[in-house]
C-alpha cells in the first residue's frame, strides 16, 4: 500500500510577517506552536 | 599618560557590556554552557520545567531572538534556546562550520539536556541544520520539529532557480567591505512590522560578534556548498512536524 504523503505534517503561512516571523508576530506563531505542542 | 586602572575596569566593562544583549539574564533564562565532541563551549539559554523544548537561531543570529517564545513556552516547558558555535556567547573556533558539524552541536547539546526526545524548533540555517544532523544520525532525539521559514530544496538540475538568485554576491561582499551596515541592512530586512529601536540595536550588537571570515564561511556554505535539497528526505520523515512559514518568503 502506498504510504500517505506527509501524513503527520502541517504547514502554515503567517500574514504580513517577514522572514523573522516569529519576531514580527508572535502571538501567531506562539498559538501556532502551543496548538501543535497540544496535539503532538 | 597612564591611565588609572578604574578607568580601565569601567571600559572592559562597558565594552562586554555593549557585545552582550542587554535583557539577557535572569528573566530570559539561566546562562548555561556545554561542551561538544570537538571541544567548542556553547552557550544556551534555559527556563522553565517540563517537556523540553530546543530553539535553534538562524545564521549569526543570538538566543536572544526567541524571547518572545522563551517567554510564552517557559510557563509550561523547559525552554531551551542556544547560542550555536561561533554566534551569541558560544566559543567562535576557526573550524567547524558546517550544516553538518553544527548539526552535531544541536545533537550534543539534545544528549546534554535530556534523556528523551524533545521538540526542535529551529528558524532558517537553524532548519537546515536539523534536518543535516536527522539525516546523517536519524530522529530519535526529536519527538516532534518546528521548521520556521526556509526553503526546503531545490534543484537546478530540474531547472528550480535559487532561491537568493544572485543577492548573495551583493552580501559576501558587502559583509565584508561595510559590515557593520551590512548587519544593520540584514537585520532590517528580516522584519515586515515596526519594532523598538532598542531591539534592532541589541540584535546587531549580537550579529558582530561573528568573525566576518566566519559569517563567509556560513554564507558561503549556505549558497552554494551544502546540501539544499530536502524534499525527499522529508518525505521519509515519521514523527510529526510543524511548518511556518512568513506569507512574504
Amino acid at each position: 500500500m502506498a504510504r500517505k504523503r506527509w501524513p503527520k505534517m502541517k504547514a502554515v503561512s503567517l500574514e504580513n510577517t517577514g522572514h523573522g516571523v516569529f519576531v514580527d508576530d508572535p502571538k501567531s506563531f506562539n498559538e501556532t506552536l502551543a496548538g501543535f505542542l497540544k496535539g503532538n | 599618560m597612564r591611565m588609572p586602572l578604574c578607568s580601565i575596569a569601567l571600559g572592559s566593562i562597558l565594552m562586554i557590556s555593549a557585545l552582550v544583549p542587554s535583557n539577557a539574564g535572569q528573566e530570559m533564562g539561566e546562562s548555561n554552557f556545554f561542551t561538544t565532541s570537538d571541544g567548542v563551549r556553547i552557550h544556551y539559554l534555559e527556563k522553565g520545567k517540563g517537556e523540553t523544548l530546543v530553539f535553534v537561531p538562524g545564521i549569526l543570529f543570538p538566543a536572544e531572538i526567541w524571547e518572545k517564545q522563551i517567554e510564552r513556552f517557559s510557563k509550561e516547558y523547559r525552554v531551551v534556546a542556544m547560542d550555536p558555535r561561533s554566534h551569541g556567547r558560544s566559543e567562535r573556533p576557526t573550524e567547524g562550520h558546517t550544516q553538518s558539524r553544527r548539526g552535531r552541536d544541536i545533537g550534543e547539546l539534545i544528549d546534554h539536556v535530556s534523556d528523551k526526545p524533545v521538540v526542535a524548533i529551529g528558524w532558517s540555517l537553524g532548519v537546515l541544520e536539523i534536518l543535516t544532523f536527522a539525516k546523517e544520525n536519524g530522529t530519535d532525539k526529536f519527538k516532534s520539529l518546528v521548521l520556521v521559514d526556509m526553503f526546503l530544496g531545490f534543484d537546478e538540475k530540474l531547472g528550480t532557480p535559487h532561491p537568493f538568485g544572485n543577492a548573495w554576491i551583493g552580501w559576501m561582499k558587502g559583509l565584508q567591505t561595510d559590515r557593520r551596515k551590512w548587519i544593520s541592512d540584514w537585520s532590517r530586512a528580516f522584519h515586515r512590522r515596526e519594532h523598538p529601536e532598542e531591539y534592532f540595536e541589541r540584535m546587531e550588537e549580537a550579529l558582530m560578534i561573528t568573525p566576518t571570515n566566519t559569517a563567509v564561511t556560513l554564507l558561503s556554505n549556505l549558497m552554494h556548498i551544502e546540501e539544499r535539497d530536502f524534499r525527499p528526505f522529508i518525505d521519509t520523515l515519521d514523527l510529526p512536524v510543524l511548518f511556518v512559514f512568513s506569507s512574504s518568503t
